[in-house]
């Protein structure tokens, strides 16, 4: 008769639970670890990158667990097969696509989640639909210039500190008062969005702008117009 | 018969009219339920304000009487917060904006006075003369707002301030009349009457960015076309043309100069400002639509530094970028004698679909061109190391330039370190290692980085 397998005292053993601790926190880390890859990096990561564009007919270099130039076009070329950003930068969505990404990697890994929730996407957006709404018929430096209004408020001390509170002051934006900023906005306009965030200014530090065809305040034409760009008139 | 038609038809009539009351009832109805919940949200705003002025200006007092530091940097901190509110919430009101700009601004200057004093007192300062002379007139200033305001709830009382109406004589964009605009246009003309506060901080009357005239001899308008053709990223084997369609009387004067190509077609022109003096290009944008991507960001990078090399201006390091849609945008910092100076960055914009630059932003670079540091360099990297937080730095620090709050510039050590997985930026005065700044780096939406 075979023995019985002795449960408790197969239990009792202290290496077992050495093993299976030792076992989660491998788990854990292959759980964390998932670099964001790009020109120069090194290390194991790259060489699964590698392997697979290899085997998938992007890559011709050499798997050599180094991220050259090579890597990197075969990284674009696979974006942009895919409907990625092509930035040759191997990040989430392209270790998704890659299929290479651990499943539940990007849940539990608090810190990079953190991350993703911070970013200025809420002003682009805001910025967005208000160019839409007050400038989605004008020229793209007009457009810009809608943007630019916004910035240049956010350094005068009359106005809101915020893009939120600028853009929704009751009466500040005509477009926001009759709903049309709510209309979703074009690329063009994210664009213009993006580049006055990022310092363009084709207004030279304006303030005020207004369509001297239709019919607006005369405190308005108090203002010092600084240009015209389509339509609409830039003033400080 | 012809009673019994008119008894219907009047019947069908009453109905009609009926209806159309009971329909006339509701919407007046659900009108006015929207209006009260609207003015409520306006009142709310109203005496949120009320509230933090009067505490900022009771703050203020408190400051002017406290002689311990700590309790001076406690003060001040709340004098700060009270007054961001209150500007928030004034600036919430349903006032035209040329109603309330002059109350709005003073709460600005009064939060930004504030933070420098937090952050003199909280490093162990007590307050100068001229800063002692700034907090009494805020305090007085303060308390005559909180009166006139308090003076404006009193007729909201009776009934007078009625803010949801202001919109009715306030059509279009700015202007216009209310019952609550002419009451706080009363505050804001004697409010007019008050100096700006004299003191360091970003909002300063002082500091304020002004007028630039750039150095060099007056722009000849005959040579405008050539130095936008010759500053644009020319598509090879395609002939362009200059044309100047305007002044610019902004900040730095300009002309503006539109570039088409001749023999091409092209959607838009490119429109380009270019100094009044010194005949330097301020900032161009291409407005072409990118509609594809192919050009990998680092080579998009070398072409910005080759852009900027090729047209003279020097050594460059790529600090930032973000794709926006597939243009990559680059903030490039100028650097001399391997210091990056901060001060003086340009924004150059690549399509990645050819490697073209379709945009390039300068005037922070041109306006700061003849910044000096207001400090020196006294600290070595690794004595700045050591006044970094323990276990957050990584690598050697750089020197570089950064732009301080006063529009003028410091040297600093930088020194990049993460924390808890995200990215950080902290800034070491080379002078007093003071820790000037710290920047946290985050994914810009669509691709790159931007610094919060």
């Amino acid at each position: 008769m075979a023995r019985a397998f002795r449960w408790k005292k197969w239990l009792a053993r202290p290496w077992l639970y050495l093993t299976l601790v030792a076992g989660l926190a491998a788990g854990a880390t292959a759980v964390r670890a998932q670099p964001t890859l790009y020109w120069g990096t090194q290390g194991d990561w790259v060489y699964a990158l590698q392997q697979r564009l290899y085997n998938w007919g992007y890559y011709k270099g050499p798997v050599d667990g180094s991220f050259g130039n090579l890597t990197s076009h075969a990284v674009v070329d696979f974006q942009l097969n895919n409907g990625l950003i092509p930035d040759g930068i191997v990040g989430t969505d392209t270790w998704q696509n890659l299929a290479l990404a651990i499943p539940g990697a990007a849940a539990p890994a608090a810190a990079p989640a953190a991350a993703a929730n911070v970013s200025d996407q809420s002003n682009v957006n805001l910025l967005a639909h208000l160019i839409g709404g007050e400038a989605g018929n004008q020229p793209f430096d007009g457009k810009v210039g809608v943007g630019a209004v916004v910035m240049n408020r956010l350094r005068d001390a009359k106005f809101p500190r915020t893009i939120a509170g600028i853009i929704y002051q009751p009466y500040a934006f005509e477009s926001v008062t009759n709903g049309v900023f709510n209309n979703p906005p074009t690329p063009s306009d994210v664009q213009a969005a993006i580049a006055a965030l990022s310092g363009w200014d084709p207004v030279g530090g304006a303030i005020y702008f207004w369509n001297p065809a239709k019919m607006v305040s005369p405190w308005i034409w108090t203002r010092t117009i600084i240009t015209q760009i389509g339509q609409q008139v830039f003033a400080r | 018969m012809d009673r019994r038609k008119w008894m219907v038809l009047g019947g069908l009539a009453l109905a009609a009219f009926v209806v159309l009351g009971w329909w006339g009832q509701s919407q007046a109805a659900s009108r006015g339920s929207v209006e009260a919940a609207l003015t409520g949200q306006y009142q709310r705003s109203f005496y949120a304000a009320l509230d933090n002025i009067q505490n900022a200006h009771v703050l203020l007092g408190k400051a002017m009487v406290a002689g311990d530091k700590v309790q001076l940097a406690d003060l001040f901190s709340q004098v700060r917060a009270q007054a961001f509110a209150a500007q928030e919430n004034l600036t919430q009101m349903p006032v035209p904006a040329t109603v309330e700009p002059r109350a709005a601004k003073f709460l600005t200057q009064v939060g930004d006075f504030a933070g420098g004093m937090v952050r003199r007192t909280a490093g162990g300062q007590v307050l100068d003369q001229g800063q002692r002379n700034t907090l009494a007139d805020l305090y007085r200033q303060s308390g005559q707002l909180n009166q006139q305001l308090r003076a404006a709830e009193g007729q909201s009382g009776s009934g007078r301030l009625y803010l949801a109406d202001a919109p009715a004589g306030a059509k279009g964009r700015v202007g216009g009349r209310g019952p609550a605009a002419s009451d706080l246009s009363g505050i804001n003309t004697r409010m007019e009457k008050y100096p700006g506060p004299v003191y360091d901080g970003p909002f300063a009357e002082n500091v304020v960015r002004g007028r630039i005239t750039l150095p060099g001899p007056p722009t000849a308008m005959n040579q405008l076309g050539t130095i936008a053709v010759n500053f644009l990223d020319r598509v090879p084997g395609v002939r362009y043309q200059g044309r100047y369609t305007g002044s610019v009387k902004g900040d730095l004067p300009a002309y503006r100069v539109q570039v088409s190509p001749v023999n091409s077609r092209a959607d838009a022109p490119t429109t380009m400002d270019i100094a009044a003096n010194g005949g330097k290009v301020v900032w161009y944008l291409d407005p072409r639509a990118v509609s594809r991507g192919g050009w990998i960001v680092a080579r998009a990078r070398d072409k910005a530094l080759s852009f900027l090399g090729e047209r003279g201006m020097g050594t460059f390091v790529s600090t930032f970028h973000r794709l926006a849609g597939n243009v990559a945008i680059f903030s490039l910092a100028r650097v001399e004698g391997g210091v990056t100076d901060y001060a003086r960055q340009v924004k150059v914009s690549v399509a990645l679909d050819n490697g073209q630059v379709v945009g390039y932003e300068g005037r922070d670079y041109l306006a700061n061109s003849r910044l000096r540091p207001a400090n020196k360099v006294v600290l070595n990297a690794a004595q700045a190391g050591r006044l970094v937080k323990a276990g957050l730095a990584a690598g050697p620090g750089a020197l570089v330039l950064i732009p301080d709050d006063r529009g003028g510039e410091l040297y600093a050590y930088e020194f990049s370190g993460r924390q808890d997985g995200d990215s950080y930026l902290v800034y070491i005065n080379a002078q007093n290692g003071k820790e000037e700044r710290i920047l946290r780096v985050a994914p810009a939406p669509g691709g790159g980085q931007v610094t919060l």
